[in-house]
């Protein structure tokens, strides 16, 4: 996974950039806000990014506002590491859109295990953004059998939209993945049956 | 001015903890520290002298966030003073404070200087 790191003290990045690829993170670093947020704009892949607060151009908190206000729905996770280390600053950072807030000098072995949680919130937003759209499809296929049906009383035809009246099943396995065996019901297994035994006791009489 | 203080200027376990026991990477940030450094002064006396409080806000706190990677406790704690002073508008008290991060600086600087081989 790739991550970017937006930092302009040239110090913090190559600290950054150097524990990231211990970790086996690849890192692209950018030195102000604005550039941030023009990689951000482009990513097509879920994102993690590390962003310094007090930059040139854009600050940090406002490139998590832009990212929260004009991409609500990009897989993103961003993480403020700062010096700012008030509570005030804090609550404004995650309330600008951060999901995570850490203070500088930061300890490593806690960067590493919030770059992991960061890692992990992403993909499980990939795996539900993928569970949405393979239940979008289906419902796509299950809206094709909803609304009102001109089923004939007698034969049992349905009317499709080309006006051509079809068999049930034939018109369900046109419209869904649903598939059919055929058999015959108790009730149905009877009246055959004494239908045939009526048949066969007509054609006696007449043989005879 | 010098500063009377128990604690050492730099600690270098915490530095190597820091930068993850990798002395190249030590060794450069402690190389672009000392590069920087110098800098970050010029831009804070500038700051000073011209009265711009937000010119001083804006240099001490990136000094402080450079400084605080290399573990230099005074240098941090110098910085962030003049940062509140700038923050608050107390430019009169700046140049008390200037001097008590020269003194941070030139305690730490040695110590970082001995790290090359």
């Amino acid at each position: 996974m790739e991550v970017l790191v937006a930092d302009d003290d040239r110090i913090a990045a190559a600290i950054l950039t150097q524990a990231l690829a211990r970790w086996n993170f690849g890192v692209t670093v950018v030195e102000d806000g604005a550039a941030a947020w023009r990689y951000l704009q482009g990513a097509s892949k879920p994102t993690l990014a590390i962003l310094d607060w007090v930059m040139p151009e854009l600050d940090g908190a406002e490139v998590c506002r832009r990212v929260r206000r004009e991409m609500p729905l990009a897989n993103m996770y961003l993480m403020l590491l700062t010096s700012l280390e008030s509570r005030a600053h804090v609550i404004e950072g995650l309330e600008a859109g951060a999901d995570d807030y850490l203070i500088k000098p930061f300890d490593p072995d806690e960067l590493r295990a919030r770059v992991h949680v960061g890692r992990r919130v992403l993909s499980l937003q990939e795996k539900l953004a993928e569970r949405v759209a393979e239940l979008q499809g289906a419902l796509a296929n299950v809206k094709q059998l909803h609304g009102l049906l001109p089923i004939c009383s007698y034969c049992k035809r349905i009317r499709g939209d080309d006006q051509y009246w079809q068999q049930v099943e034939a018109y369900i396995s046109d419209r869904s993945d649903a598939q059919f065996s055929h058999g015959i019901c108790p009730t149905c297994y009877i009246k055959a049956e004494q239908e045939i035994d009526a048949h066969g006791k007509s054609s006696q009489f007449k043989d005879q | 001015m010098t500063i009377d203080d128990p604690r050492p200027p730099f600690d270098l376990e915490a530095f190597d903890r820091q930068t993850g026991g990798d002395r190249e990477l030590g060794l450069e940030v402690a190389r672009m520290f000392l590069e920087d450094c110098p800098v970050h002064m010029e831009a804070i006396r500038a700051a000073v002298q011209g009265g711009d409080a937000a010119g001083l806000r804006a240099t001490a706190h990136a000094l402080r966030g450079a400084a605080a990677f290399v573990t230099a406790v005074f240098v941090v704690e110098a910085a962030a003073h003049l940062e509140a002073l700038a923050r608050e508008g107390r430019l009169n008290e700046a140049a008390a404070g200037v001097e008590r991060l020269d003194a941070a600086v030139a305690q730490v600087t040695p110590a970082l200087r001995q790290l090359e081989p």
